[in-house]
């Protein structure tokens, strides 16, 4: 059984109990500030001297000089197992190897990190490795990407003493289904139990685990349950081996033909950093970038597995809606004078609505443009309470004390928001949080499961104001908390009565300020990655602009898909341009199509939910005569003669540093046919007993 | 000096020299050579020339294609065709493989 | 032809001294270490400890302090294939509500322990030692007594549900080899007949009394004491004398 470090078996429990200096190692960097520095000891590592303080590992201690120990089950972000004992190393006067991820340093010690002893030792674990692993590695999808055959290659023994070779015996393991995302071949699982402890420690979903011993141990649910965390995709990175690969990605490339491009994640605000791989101009997978600001080396599952969304549903020519109402391909000169022409005729009577999936150039681009016609309706299509301090101090909009602080807090109250599918990464923040930091949290809005314990004080936002006014008894709580924070959802502050809200949530904020000047308490989570850049650049929140003009003669939706306007709420004569990259509701109503790129196919910025500006770069061309976003309104400023100032993204830049000193809810995913799996699964699991 | 020996079906005149001098071994390559049509203008290329002329083209042959009796006839053999590399006539293999792209295809209205 | 070059090889091999390893075949395990729903053992089957085991529930895990209740995992499990007979999911389903453990953990806990029946056993499981010393003494004829006796197979239930066979390893009893164990009890130093009457004895609804049948007491030689007659010696026995 796994040893797990649940903060029922160690913090909550033990009253007060010190940790020893192991678990602080393993535990967060909150926490590593409070602990009181003891005396560093010297150890030698391979006769190189290395102060190190004490509870530091060996392997710790290796790294700091720039010596890797061999290692499958150790991970920096995962409690210490020390099952795979590929880590021995040799430590003088110690009779046996010992296992380097493991075991503290003590004063003095010389470790041998490539003696013969060591060496054997590892040759000897990867031999026993290697007994029960099948040999398929040209049919394995971890093959050029795999720690074991890398490790085998370079501490495995030369040759084979395996006799076996009428399969008699070879271990083999049954395949479990734990959903449409991971694939699993569990016979070739060397049981590091790295992804139980991911699921019991980061995703907060203890369904993983070992049964069976010796021989027959296998990882599994044990039960046929579906591994379901929006988390769960990060198991697949993990796994050293290819028991747990990914099954949209499974059999379409190898790593060494994929090219890999650093880009940025635009399905959540949090903006997660991201690899994106290509091969012959074609997304195969996403994969998470480590930035310990953002999103350490996770990434939720919607970001890794929707990309097959890019690849249906998108729009790859211009249409025009032809006289007999039907929307029909033409070619980009026609579209652009046809538009033209249109927002000629209209003039001032002009109006924006920037969708979720938008980025800072086009926006900037779009709103530009519309002030030179003269008109000011830009809208965004998330709302955003305009009232009290509203959108001009951009504090009010912002996560402000960034998602790698949420760690640090110690009381958390969340309005209105559910981050375990909002912001999945910020959620683990305050799981690791809740588990090594005393972290308690309380949610008003409705009851949900955010894979940690927390208050449910209710779905009223009168609430606020009873813990406002210190008549709740968890107002005390908040005020005497030394770093309190309150995440408000962005969903809840476009219901009508969300100007209150923020009122109300500013005033506590503002009577809770925490022990630290630093400390921001009051942070607002957006659920769309455009929201922050699009009120930054000074876009209107909310649609009732648009909604209200009547003389309105053309509508421009820049990827705006959500519904928050229809074809009822406009004039009769309006006309409806769509630019985006996919085809959904936006373009349904649309008269005019201009094809857009998405986030893989351009470099454009994204502002995210703390502020951060970070760029995305380009992976592919984007699809068809498909173009990039603000070349399109580049390009139709030019024929309606109000031309815009910039010729290339450098310039384009400038601008946006000008007008700003600082710096399947979407239809990607809505056209991903391995979201729709999940959804189904979801179901198929809901029905399910367990 | 130069004759006019034959014309093919591609409006490809095939010029001849009749008589080359007292120099033959010189001017030996010049014997026999093509006038493209001007229908080609500068387009001309040497698939454009008929397979069946090759043999008295280079010398193998003094009959001409239409005067040698022992040239095989069979019903399967094509008629000749000039390369068409990259032209629009080019010979386009189609794709089976399905797009990489799907595109969006906006609903019929009713 | 192939299978006399690979000899000479292997001769060779041996001859040269090179690293070679002997194998079997591994043996696997008998029980599944997935759960697979059957009729008998599905989490729609209710599960629930009587009143009497709610009390030592609750007794066992008083033992434990606070914030290492999920240690009571065995106990309670032992107690609920104790009323049940053997472990169905639902039981540990419930034991996790109990403790408010994962799910997960506890079956990782019962799937470890070869002591938990997760799958239907009779209300008399016969475990039959066959390890060495149980061998040696004529374990084989005593299991092969049982087999006919009860008309079953190691590992089969009856259909009546009253009996199971299973071969064990060592049960620790090697002193009074042969020997097997029926529920809690030991039944050591068998003989086919033994072993038959004690088998009857349980059909016939009697317990017969546990321990050797050769009459011996516990693990003392059979008839005379041959050493340690005497009354033990006092202190400073055989203690120089100059100490």
């Amino acid at each position: 059984m796994i040893v797990d470090m649940l903060r029922v078996t160690l913090n909550k429990v033990l009253n007060g109990a010190k940790l020893c200096p192991k678990h602080i190692y393993i535990a967060t960097r909150a926490q590593s500030g409070e602990v009181k520095k003891p005396e560093k000891v010297e150890v030698f590592i391979d006769d190189k001297p290395v102060h190190v303080e004490p509870g530091t590992t060996i392997l710790q201690a290796a790294a700091m000089v720039g010596i890797e120990i061999p290692r499958f089950c150790y991970h920096e972000r995962l409690a210490v197992a020390g099952n795979c004992r590929m880590c021995l190393v040799e430590v003088e006067k110690s009779p046996k190897p010992v296992a380097a991820c493991a075991m503290p340093v003590m004063k003095g010690w010389r470790i041998k990190t490539d003696s013969e002893l060591t060496r054997r030792a590892r040759e000897g674990i990867m031999e026993f490795l290697l007994v029960n692993h099948p040999l398929d590695c040209p049919i394995c999808d971890q093959g050029g990407e795999c720690d074991l055959q890398d490790q085998s290659m370079a501490f495995g023994s030369d040759r084979s003493r395996f006799t076996d070779i009428d399969f008699s015996g070879k271990r083999a393991v049954e395949d479990k289904d734990i959903g449409p995302l991971i694939k699993t071949i569990m016979t070739r699982c060397i049981h590091c139990t790295r992804c139980i402890r991911f699921a019991s420690e980061v995703a907060g979903v203890d369904d993983l685990g070992t049964t069976g011993r010796g021989n027959d141990m296998q990882v599994g649910t044990y039960i046929e349950k579906m591994f379901l965390s929006e988390l769960s995709g990060n198991v697949i990175d993990l796994c050293p081996v290819g028991a747990l690969t990914s099954k949209p990605y499974s059999f379409t490339a190898r790593p060494w033909e994929i090219r890999k491009v650093d880009s940025i994640d635009v399905l959540d605000a949090i903006g997660s950093n991201i690899i994106v791989s290509t091969r012959t101009g074609e997304v195969m997978r996403i994969m998470p970038r480590v930035n310990e600001e953002i999103n350490e080396e996770w990434l939720s599952d919607k970001s890794r597995f929707s990309y097959d969304g890019l690849k249906r549903q998108r729009l790859v020519t211009p249409m025009l809606r032809d006289c007999n109402g039907e929307l029909k391909p033409v070619d980009w000169e026609a579209a652009l004078l046809t538009v033209a022409k249109v927002v000629k005729n209209a003039g001032p009577a002009i109006g924006a609505i920037a969708g979720g999936l938008a980025d800072a150039e086009v926006l900037v681009a779009v709103k530009d443009l519309l002030n030179k016609l003269g008109s000011e309706a830009l809208c965004t299509e998330h709302t955003f309470p305009l009232d009290g301090s509203g959108t001009d101090l951009r504090s009010s909009y912002l996560l402000n004390n960034k998602i790698a602080g949420a760690e640090e807090a110690d009381v958390v109250l969340l309005v209105g928001t559910n981050p375990r599918f909002e912001a999945p990464l910020l959620n683990s923040r305050l799981r690791k949080a809740w588990i090594h930091n005393e972290l308690e949290v309380a949610s008003i809005g409705p009851k949900i499961d955010l894979r940690y314990e927390y208050q449910h004080l209710g779905n009223d936002p009168a609430l606020l104001q009873q813990i406002l006014c210190g008549q709740h008894e968890f107002s005390k709580k908040l005020i005497s908390a030394k770093k309190p924070l309150i995440i408000v959802g962005s969903e809840t502050l476009e219901r009508s009565d969300g100007a209150g809200v923020l009122g109300t949530v500013q005033a506590l904020a503002a009577t809770c300020t925490g022990a630290n000047k630093d400390w921001k308490v009051l942070n607002i989570l957006h659920k769309v990655a455009s929201q922050v850049a699009a009120l930054d650049i000074g876009y209107i929140p909310g649609v009732d602009k648009i909604r209200d003009n009547s003389n309105l003669k053309v509508l421009l939706l820049i990827g705006a898909d959500e519904c928050s306007i229809e074809k009822s709420d406009l004039p009769a004569d309006c006309f409806i341009i769509y630019q985006g990259h996919h085809g959904d509701y936006g373009a349904s109503i649309a008269d005019a199509i201009l094809p857009g790129a998405a986030y893989t196919e351009k470099q454009a910025t994204y502002v995210n939910t703390e502020g951060r500006a970070q760029e995305t770069l380009v992976a592919v061309t984007p699809p068809g005569r498909a173009r990039e976003d603000w070349k399109i309104i580049r390009a139709l400023s030019e024929i309606v003669e109000a031309k815009l100032p910039y010729d290339n993204l450098n310039e384009i830049h400038v601008r946006i540093k000008e007008l700003q000193d600082f710096y399947m809810t979407d239809a990607i995913s809505r056209a991903s046919p391995t979201m729709a799996k999940c959804v189904q699964a979801v179901l198929k699991q809901k029905q399910s007993k367990y | 000096m130069a004759s006019y020996f034959g014309i093919d079906r591609f409006f490809t005149f095939l010029k001849t020299v009749k008589d080359a001098g007292g120099i033959k071994g010189a001017l030996y390559k010049l014997y026999r050579w093509i006038e493209y049509a001007p229908y080609y203008g500068l387009e001309y290329d040497a698939s454009q020339v008929p397979a069946e002329w090759y043999g008295w083209l280079h010398y193998k042959t003094d009959l001409t294609p239409d005067k040698d009796p022992s040239r095989p006839c069979y019903k399967w053999m094509l008629e000749h065709t000039e390369n068409l590399s990259g032209t629009p006539g080019q010979f386009m293999p189609y794709s089976t493989t399905r797009p990489k792209i799907e595109p969006w295809i906006p609903p019929k209205k009713c | 032809m192939l299978q006399t070059i690979r000899s000479l090889g292997n001769g060779l091999q041996r001859f040269l001294g090179l690293r070679s390893l002997q194998t079997s075949s591994a043996l696997q395990h008998d029980s599944l270490f997935v759960h697979r729903d059957t009729p008998e053992d599905n989490p729609d089957i209710p599960f629930e400890f009587t009143s009497d085991n709610k009390k030592r529930a609750e007794a066992i895990i008083a033992i434990y302090p606070e914030g290492h209740k999920r240690a009571a995992m065995i106990p309670l499990l032992d107690l609920a294939q104790r009323q049940h007979g053997w472990l169905p999911i639902s039981a540990m389903h419930k034991v996790a509500e109990i403790l408010n453990v994962p799910r997960m953990r506890v079956y990782e806990v019962a799937t470890f322990y070869t002591m938990f029946m997760r799958k239907p056993t009779g209300t008399y499981h016969v475990q039959v030692c066959t390890t060495t010393p149980c061998w040696l003494r004529g374990s084989d004829e005593i299991l092969e007594a049982i087999k006919k006796n009860l008309d079953l197979e190691v590992g089969e239930t009856s259909k009546d549900g009253c009996w199971t066979i299973s071969e064990v390893e060592c049960l620790g009893a090697c002193v009074n080899a042969p020997m097997v164990q029926i529920n809690d009890d030991y039944y050591e130093d068998l003989t086919v007949e033994s072993t038959e009457e004690i088998l009857c004895d349980l059909k016939a609804g009697k317990k017969p009394p546990p321990g050797p049948r050769s009459g011996r007491h516990a693990a003392e030689p059979l008839g005379e004491p041959t050493s340690l007659k005497g009354e033990p010696p006092a202190a400073g026995f055989g203690v120089r004398k100059d100490l």
